[in-house]
């Protein structure tokens, strides 16, 4: 079985809380502002900066604890 | 299925206070005010479920100081309903509540409309989806507003609640607009339950509004069951952002 690409890993996440939509828009949103790349060259390098971009918005939305652990389950399921 | 538990139930209360104000009044007077406080109970437990560096912990309690204020006011001051009958102090006391209920909630729909500030995004239409609500607001309140103003410059004690009332109605349900589009954007994840029981709660506050231009006999039962309903609901999106939170963190023990 292939490995799940590093920005489907994230959307995943994303979707489960913000919904396919705003995931679809936040991955797209923040690999350009963070990395100027499209979501779907995101490498594992580049996930900790795309995390990083994302956090004040999961933030906001879930709380800072609730966050942070998200923000860990995706760092672990990148194994970075 | 919890969150429709959540639903069924302000649903049943609101129904059963309808049957108790016909059966028993004051049993229903008092479980409408009980309303209240149980809205500011969920609000204030909910805003402690976050740090004080999350901006929803502010908006949340907020929300949940307000209603309290609300419920401490019902039980020792009396209901806006009989504002006419009220003495001078009473009336200013009822006008100070009036004032500092209102100035809670705008803080906290406030808040929650700048949900999106400085995460780097926010959902596209929400200016328009602002325009619109400002709109029926205005439609819905204006006049209330101005009758309320010319009191208040004939020196009418009452007229100063009412005027903050107004006032207050218009800037929340103008700010219903970005909650509206927080919770479409949200639309199939599990952050949108929270979102969506606060939007339906404004729209029964928003009906309620509506029905004030009845006579005060034919409004009474339709205004109990609104304005159960709109607390309850807002009660509800308290506890549904609490168990949101436990659902988030239950799904990183699944993952």
């Amino acid at each position: 079985v292939a490995a799940s690409a590093p920005h489907e890993i994230v959307f995943r996440h994303l979707a489960r809380y913000l919904g396919p939509h705003t995931a679809k828009t936040a991955l797209k949103t923040f690999s350009d502002k963070a990395l100027q790349k499209p979501p779907d060259q995101v490498t594992r390098v580049d996930a900790p900066k795309l995390m990083a971009a994302l956090r004040p918005m999961l933030r906001t939305l879930i709380g800072a604890v609730e966050c942070e652990a998200v923000l860990q389950q995706v760092t672990r399921e990148l194994s970075l | 299925m919890k969150y429709w538990l959540i639903v069924a139930a302000c649903v049943a209360y609101a129904l059963g206070l309808l049957a108790a104000a016909h059966l028993a009044p004051e049993a229903a007077r008092v479980g409408l005010f009980a309303c209240y406080g149980l809205a500011g109970a969920a609000g204030v437990v909910t805003a402690f479920s976050y740090t004080a560096r999350d901006r929803l912990r502010w908006a949340w309690l907020a929300f949940g100081s307000g209603y309290l204020i609300a419920f401490t006011s019902k039980f020792f001051i009396a209901d806006g309903l009989g504002i006419l009958q009220m003495s001078t102090a009473q009336a200013l006391a009822w006008s100070t509540i009036v004032v500092l209920f209102n100035a809670s909630m705008v803080t906290a729909f406030v808040l929650f409309a700048r949900a999106w500030s400085g995460t780097g995004m926010a959902p596209a239409w929400r200016g328009r989806a602002t325009l619109v609500f400002l709109a029926i607001a205005l439609a819905v309140d204006a006049k209330g507003l101005l009758t309320g103003g010319r009191a208040m410059l004939a020196g009418q004690p009452w007229a100063i609640g009412f005027v903050a009332s107004a006032a207050g109605d218009i800037a929340a349900i103008t700010l219903v607009g970005p909650v509206f589009t927080t919770a479409i954007a949200l639309r199939g994840g599990i952050l949108m339950r929270p979102w969506l029981f606060l939007f339906v709660a404004c729209a029964f506050w928003l009906s309620d509004d509506v029905i004030a231009v009845l006579p005060a006999e034919l409004r009474r039962d339709p205004d109990m069951v609104l304005r159960a309903l709109a607390i309850l609901l807002g009660a509800g999106a308290a506890v549904a952002q609490v168990l949101v939170k436990r659902d988030v963190r239950a799904s990183l023990g699944d993952a």
